[in-house]
C-alpha cells in the first residue's frame, strides 16, 4: 500500500497579521475619543499655570482663544523674547485686540452675542502688567465674560507644594 | 505546537487571498491615525471663569467700606500679603473663608454663628476681595490666588447648598443656583499697580 505522505514545509510559517487591522482600528478609536482638536498653530511658548477650581466649557462655539507668551525659538529672531498676544495664526498688538474682538463676535448667532467668552491662554512666567493691559482692552470691547486656561493640578496638596509663595 | 502557529496555518490561505488589498489599506490608515497625530491633541480645555465689568465713568465716588474689604498684594516677587502678614497659599485660602463667611452686622441667616466675627465683614453680600498685583508678578501666582478664591467660594456654595437643598451645588436646578450664588456673590476688584 503506497503510503502517501504530506509534503511539509520545513520553514517557520509567518505569523499571522490577520489581527493587525483590528489593533489598528482600535488605537484609532482610542485616539478619536481622547483627543480634542487643535484650535490654531501656536506660534507661542505655553506652558499652562496649574489649577485645582476649573470648570469645563459648556458651549464651545461660544469661545474664542487668545494666546500670550513668548514667542517659539523660530520667530524670536524677528519678534524677539518678550511675551506677545497671538490672535488667530498671528502676533498681534494691544491696538487690535478690540478689531479682532468685534470681528470673533461677528461669528456667533447674533442671540447668544453677549454670551461670548474670551479664554487666556497665556504662560506661566507672563508678567500681569501685560495681562492687565490685555483685560482692559477686552473690557473697552465689552468682551467680559473671560476665562483663565490652566493645567489640573491633581490636588491641593500637590498644588501647594509646586509653588514657593 | 503553540496554538498560534496553529491559527497561522489555517489563517494563511485567506490572508494570501488578500493581501494586496490589505497593504493598501494600511497606507491609508497609517495617513489617517498621523493626520489624527498632527490635528489633535491630548488635554481637554478646563479653565477658571471670571467676569468683569464694563469701563465705565465712576458716578459714585463712595469707596467700598475698608471692613467690607479684603486686600491682596502681590509685589513682584510673587509675594502675597494680606493684613500687613506675608501668607502662603493655604494661608491665603484661610483668610479669605474666614472673611467671606463672617456675619458681622447679624444680617446673614445662612451664616455659622459660630464662625462670627463683629469687628470683622459685615456679611457675605458685601464681602469683597481686592486683588491688587504689580507689573513683575508673574501670571502664575495671579492664577493661583484666583483658584484659592474660587476654591473658597465653591466650598462654601457648595455647603450651603447642601444643607438648603440637599444637593451638591453642581446638581442643582438654575433657580436653586441663582440664589445659592447671590447668597455668596463672587465681588472682585483687581488692579494692576502701575508703581515701584
Amino acid at each position: 500500500m503506497a503510503h502517501i505522505k504530506k509534503k511539509k514545509s520545513k520553514e517557520l510559517p509567518p505569523v499571522s497579521t490577520a489581527s493587525l487591522p483590528d489593533i489598528v482600528f482600535m488605537l484609532l478609536f482610542f485616539f478619536m475619543v481622547t483627543t480634542t482638536m487643535r484650535e490654531v498653530d501656536l506660534k507661542v511658548e505655553l506652558s499652562k499655570p496649574t489649577a485645582t477650581e476649573m470648570q469645563k466649557l459648556e458651549r464651545k462655539t461660544l469661545v474664542t482663544y487668545m494666546y500670550v507668551g513668548p514667542p517659539k525659538e523660530k520667530y524670536a529672531g524677528k519678534f524677539g523674547t518678550e511675551a506677545r498676544v497671538q490672535l488667530n495664526d498671528a502676533f498681534a498688538q494691544l491696538s487690535d485686540i478690540q478689531p479682532w474682538v468685534v470681528v470673533e463676535r461677528e461669528k456667533i448667532n447674533e442671540a447668544e452675542q453677549n454670551q461670548m467668552t474670551v479664554s487666556i491662554k497665556a504662560d506661566k512666567k507672563t508678567k500681569m502688567g501685560l495681562i492687565g493691559d490685555i483685560k482692559l482692552e477686552l473690557r473697552k470691547a465689552q468682551a467680559l465674560k473671560i476665562n483663565y486656561s490652566a493645567n489640573p493640578a491633581g490636588s491641593k496638596e500637590l498644588l501647594y507644594s509646586s509653588t514657593n509663595y | 505546537m503553540p496554538s498560534l502557529l496553529e491559527y497561522s496555518f489555517k489563517t494563511r490561505y485567506f490572508e494570501n487571498f488578500n493581501r494586496t488589498k490589505c497593504r493598501a489599506n494600511g497606507r491609508h490608515r497609517l495617513f489617517t491615525i498621523n493626520l489624527f497625530l498632527v490635528a489633535t491633541i491630548m488635554n481637554g480645555e478646563k479653565r477658571i471663569q471670571r467676569k468683569m465689568h464694563a469701563v465705565e465713568p465712576i458716578v459714585n465716588a463712595a469707596p467700598h467700606p475698608k471692613r467690607n474689604t479684603l486686600l491682596i498684594l502681590v509685589n513682584n516677587e510673587n509675594k502675597i500679603m494680606v493684613n500687613a502678614q506675608i501668607v502662603n497659599l493655604a494661608e491665603l485660602h484661610f483668610k479669605i473663608k474666614t472673611f467671606v463667611r463672617n456675619n458681622g452686622d447679624g444680617s446673614c441667616d445662612y451664616c455659622f454663628e459660630s464662625f462670627r466675627n463683629i469687628n470683622a465683614s459685615d456679611n457675605p453680600k458685601e464681602a469683597l476681595v481686592a486683588l491688587d498685583v504689580q507689573m513683575e508678578t508673574s501670571y502664575d501666582t495671579y492664577v493661583a490666588i484666583q483658584n484659592e478664591v474660587s476654591s473658597v467660594f465653591n466650598i462654601l456654595r457648595n455647603a450651603l447648598s447642601i444643607r438648603k437643598y440637599d444637593l451638591g451645588f453642581e446638581d442643582l436646578n438654575r433657580a436653586q443656583m441663582r440664589d445659592v450664588k447671590a447668597k455668596f456673590p463672587l465681588l472682585m476688584s483687581e488692579n494692576v499697580l502701575r508703581l515701584n
